[in-house]
């Protein structure tokens, strides 16, 4: 998107929103149910107006402006949604099970949202600072690599060097460290974890031990260290994918009770 | 160190656009072309042999080509065995996404369709007033009847805003134009509105509410009618105040709005004095100049005197006369000191041109020679005597001629109509000696509607016996006479007698009645009735009867009776204090009490007196009632328009009430003053069935 139409595209954006926020005022002004209905209709538009970035997703040959244009679409709707909502709702206790139920819905896609949103914002940075970036598919390959040369390591310091320094180590902390994908919420909020201390305690070896044997240390300091920024990335990487599998099931959700509750009010109250 | 050399591309792994990946995609083994669409493995042998140069050769890419190299039928010689591939994240999003989506599909359908449906879509709690009453959807909703098809197929069709608001209607009775705005006929709300237009706009609207009443008259479709709804909003909870209305909401459709009562709401003009009293009235002229004299400790002392607050508390009622004005005014309306009768003629023989009458052959028969009332028939002798057609039809033709006691210049005709009345006047005076009430009721029930009820308010007291002696002293011969006429005999004149013994006899009669009721007087051969004090059933019954002429013929004769008995000065004195109303398009009343609440009555504007009375000083009342010293308060009664007046008191000034009434204070919101539905309002009848239990049932009872 130009910077041209991407200035008419905020204008266009901010005149929709300043209208729609007056229309909403004078409907309030003059009922109750002018300023419910209004906000209903026009949250239930949104809602559907949301969902077409996911359908967007799904059709990548459909060439209806950059992803990140409807991402910020869909970022700016959705928390226009919560002031619709608002308004829409009250300050009321929702009642009855399909009330509930819909209230329940919209906060958990409306909470989702905000946490991937924060997410996306927090992680994506680490992952940019987190050095060479991995896809989150091929990380179980990598890792088992990495598995595999740093018990080579392990190995030639028992053959060549006849040291069971580190066989022990590895024993007693490297094998569960390799298994798998380690200290998941540690990396996730950025924390000091066991990795760090499986290094710490690597660094103490250090201390009693010949010029090839520190060589050895050296050598799986590097392995380690690249292991425990493969956790981070999986963690990260993955954080920012699981999240979704709360917002989308819930906001399809939404829409089927959105579209129920729709036809009942348009049946049931006409004023 | 570099830990990724290969991507999506290289072959490896699948893209994360696919539903399903390799199985062994945590493995270096994973191969490069992963699984088909429905997640089958794909890979059975390591490659595909190419056929170039004239063999087949190994086309193997992960550790390059093989050493056994392809079959001879150009089949590759290592096989693989298959994986198990594994859904892709995004597959197992989709999945998880599809069938919660077929959960909610599944239970809405589930719920709409089934019993309980109700209570799974109900968006809230009825107020306690309604949760109580209402039994289903149906009751207040038009389209919730059928099943859920039929509901789906009525959107847009029906269950307009005015349907439902008719459901409401059926237990808030709101008047004959309910639905109309403030409950008024549209063309009356348009004469207001029209007056409120030509008032200037407040200078200091906020600029959001002049937006939206902008906006409105942008939205305007012409159609007058609100839905109920569009200000009370059902389903929020059993303590929900379903009557809440803020000023905004108000002012969006007012022609003129302003911001706050103190500053920019309009001034009162001529509140609360919206009319003349209904009991003519003037507090000036009493507090100042009538109670003088032996008066004087009849005087009231503070306005309590004689107002006193409703059980409400809403309006201030008017004493009773009894309690506030008999003291002075009892003897004035039974008549002490009143110069000339005490009593109104019902009946009287009216005094004849004899001489003329025998000059021109009219033969009138027996006839007092003295009778010389000048006046013609008393307006109760024409509308009993005008149910005769030609009766009617001579009076009619004798409308210049009202003085019978000179005929000198009427014509024959003119003669021989008098002539033909005086025997209908002799003819009435016989039936009603003869027939009693019945003759009244005969006449009468020919020509009017009145009920049995009014015909005894009216002619319930009448004096039979007195009208037989009056026929016997003034018309001793009648009946002889009546039967001679009828066989075409000669009649006589009756001779003169003692006048002056008469009159004294009269002033005896009638000192005799002082309480009141009939009597009669012979020096004016009249039959008079004297008022039996205040609210005299027999004047009230004849003002009442008469203040309309309608349902009666002959309109004319109950028009001169309501004229006779509404003189102020007429014995009684009733109008002297009751007015009387004839308003365009309105029935002629006459208020016979001083003003109180109309029963299930809703005015615009409300005001409860009593919360008030604890803030008022040393003034009292005067606070907001200030005498207007120059107001001809009287001169409002010389008609029959109640607009036309002049109060006893200023109207009030708007800063009166604006001195407490402030959004900080005392509130200032529209609701505390007006309300948004005027009219009358019935409250809601129940409307059981009145049903005898079958003897079936009685017999069952008995046997239990």
């Amino acid at each position: 998107m130009t910077f041209v139409s991407r200035y008419w595209a905020v204008i266009v954006t901010w005149s929709v929103i300043i209208l729609l926020l007056a229309g909403l005022y004078v409907a309030s002004v003059v009922s109750p149910y002018w300023t419910t209905f209004l906000s209903g209709w026009l949250l239930f538009v949104f809602i559907l107006a949301l969902l077409t970035y996911n359908l967007l997703n799904r059709l990548p040959f459909v060439s209806l402006g950059a992803s990140i244009d409807w991402f910020s679409f869909h970022v700016s709707a959705g928390l226009l949604t919560l002031v619709l909502f608002v308004l829409h709702v009250g300050l009321r206790a929702p009642n009855g099970l399909l009330e509930v139920t819909l209230t329940l819905l919209y906060a958990a896609c409306a909470v989702s949202g905000i946490v991937g949103l924060i997410l996306l914002h927090l992680l994506s940075r680490r992952l940019e600072m987190g050095g060479e970036a991995v896809s989150l598919e091929r990380i179980p390959i990598i890792r088992e690599r990495l598995r595999e040369k740093i018990e080579g390591v392990v190995e030639r310091t028992v053959s060549e060097d006849h040291s069971t320094v580190f066989a022990d180590f590895h024993e007693r902390q490297l094998a569960s460290f390799l298994d798998g994908p380690r200290n998941y919420w540690s990396h996730l909020f950025g924390a000091p974890s066991s990795g760090r201390a499986l290094l710490t305690d690597l660094e103490a070896l250090d201390r009693g031990l010949e010029e090839k044997e520190r060589e050895r240390v050296e050598e799986l300091r590097v392995l380690i260290h690249v292991k425990y920024g493969l956790d981070c990335q999986q963690t990260l990487q993955g954080t920012l994918k699981y999240w979704l599998f709360i917002h989308v099931p819930v906001a399809y959700s939404l829409l089927i009770l959105s579209f129920v509750h729709t036809i009942v009010i348009s049946v049931y109250t006409t004023g | 160190m570099r830990l990724q050399d290969d991507g999506f591309r290289d072959g490896q792994v699948a893209p994360p656009t696919r539903n399903w990946v390799c199985g062994r995609a945590t493995e270096e083994t994973a191969c490069s072309n992963g699984p088909d669409e429905k997640g089958r493995c794909r890979v059975t042998m390591e490659c595909v042999p190419v056929w170039e140069g004239a063999r087949w050769h190994c086309s193997r890419i992960s550790d390059g080509p093989c050493e056994d190299g392809p079959l001879p039928d150009g089949a590759c010689c290592r096989s693989v065995p298959a994986c198990q591939p594994i859904p892709s994240l995004l597959a197992v999003r989709r999945r998880i996404t599809f069938w919660l989506s077929m959960v909610m599909v599944g239970l809405s359908l589930l719920f709409l369709s089934g019993p309980k449906g109700s209570a799974f879509f109900s968006p809230g709690e009825l107020t306690f007033g309604h949760g109580a009453s209402v039994e289903a959807c149906a009751d207040c909703h038009a389209a919730a009847h059928g099943d859920l098809v039929d509901r789906v197929f009525a959107l847009g069709v029906s269950g307009t805003g005015q349907e439902n608001s008719k459901l409401c209607l059926t237990c808030h009775h709101l008047g004959d134009h309910a639905l109309e705005v403030h409950g008024r006929f549209p063309k009356e709300l348009a004469v207001v509105t029209e007056g409120l237009s030509r008032m200037p706009q407040a200078a200091d609207v906020p600029l959001f509410q002049d937006f939206s009443s902008w906006v409105l008259g942008l939205l305007e479709t012409g159609e007058k009618q609100l839905a109920c709804a569009t200000c009370h909003g059902e389903h929020r909870g059993k303590n929900f105040n379903l009557l809440a209305m803020n000023a905004q909401q108000c002012q969006t459709c007012h022609a003129r709005t302003f911001s706050d009562f103190a500053n920019n709401h309009p001034p009162f003009s001529g509140y609360p004095y919206e009319r003349r009293t209904r009991i003519a009235f003037d507090h000036t002229s009493h507090i100042g100049k009538h109670f003088f004299g032996e008066f004087k400790k009849d005087a009231p002392i503070t306005c309590a005197a004689c107002h006193r607050a409703d059980a409400a508390g809403q309006t201030m009622r008017t004493g009773t006369f009894e309690n506030i004005c008999a003291s002075c005014h009892a003897e004035q309306i039974e008549g002490v000191g009143q110069s000339g009768a005490k009593g109104f003629a019902f009946l009287r023989l009216p005094g004849l041109d004899l001489e003329t009458l025998q000059e021109h052959g009219v033969s009138v028969g027996e006839w007092p020679a003295d009778a010389n009332f000048e006046d013609g028939l008393t307006p109760f002798m024409e509308l009993l005597l005008g149910t005769d057609s030609a009766f009617a039809e001579d009076l009619a033709f004798l409308s210049g001629l009202d003085d019978f006691t000179d005929l000198s210049d009427a014509t024959d005709k003119e003669i021989a109509a008098v002539g033909r009345i005086v025997w209908a006047v002799k003819r009435l005076v016989y039936n009603l000696v003869m027939r009693g009430q019945q003759e009244i009721v005969n006449r009468l029930q020919m020509t009017t509607n009145i009920g049995a009820r009014k015909f005894a308010d009216l002619f319930g007291q009448f004096p039979v016996e007195v009208i037989y002696a009056a026929q016997q002293n003034w018309l001793p011969h009648l009946a002889m006479e009546l039967s001679g006429l009828e066989a075409g005999e000669a009649v006589v004149q009756l001779e003169d007698r003692d006048a002056e013994q008469e009159i004294r006899m009269d002033r005896e009669r009638e000192r005799k009645m002082m309480i009141g009721g009939w009597y009669r007087q012979d020096s004016e051969f009249a039959i008079l009735y004297r008022p039996i004090g205040h609210a005299d059933p027999f004047l009230y019954a004849w003002l009442d009867f008469t203040v309309q002429a309608t349902g009666v013929k002959h309109g004319r004769s109950a028009e001169k009776i309501f004229t006779t008995l509404a003189n102020p000065k007429a014995p009684g004195l009733c109008m002297k204090c009751h007015s009387v109303d004839a308003q365009a398009g309105q029935r002629k009343r006459i208020h016979w009490a001083a003003a109180r609440p109309v029963a299930d009555e809703r005015k615009a504007t409300r005001f409860t007196h009593a919360v008030h009375f604890s803030l008022l000083d040393d003034k009292g009342c005067l606070t907001c009632h200030t005498l207007n010293p120059e107001a001809e308060v009287m001169e409002a009664f010389e008609h029959t328009d109640p607009l036309t007046f002049s109060s006893n008191f200023r109207a009030m000034e708007k800063t009166v009430c604006a001195t407490c009434h402030t959004s900080k204070r005392a509130g200032d919101t529209c609701l505390t003053c007006h309300n948004y539905h005027v009219g009358t309002m019935a409250p809601v009848l129940p409307n059981a069935p009145l049903t005898a239990p079958s003897p079936s049932t009685k017999r069952t009872t008995l046997i239990r």
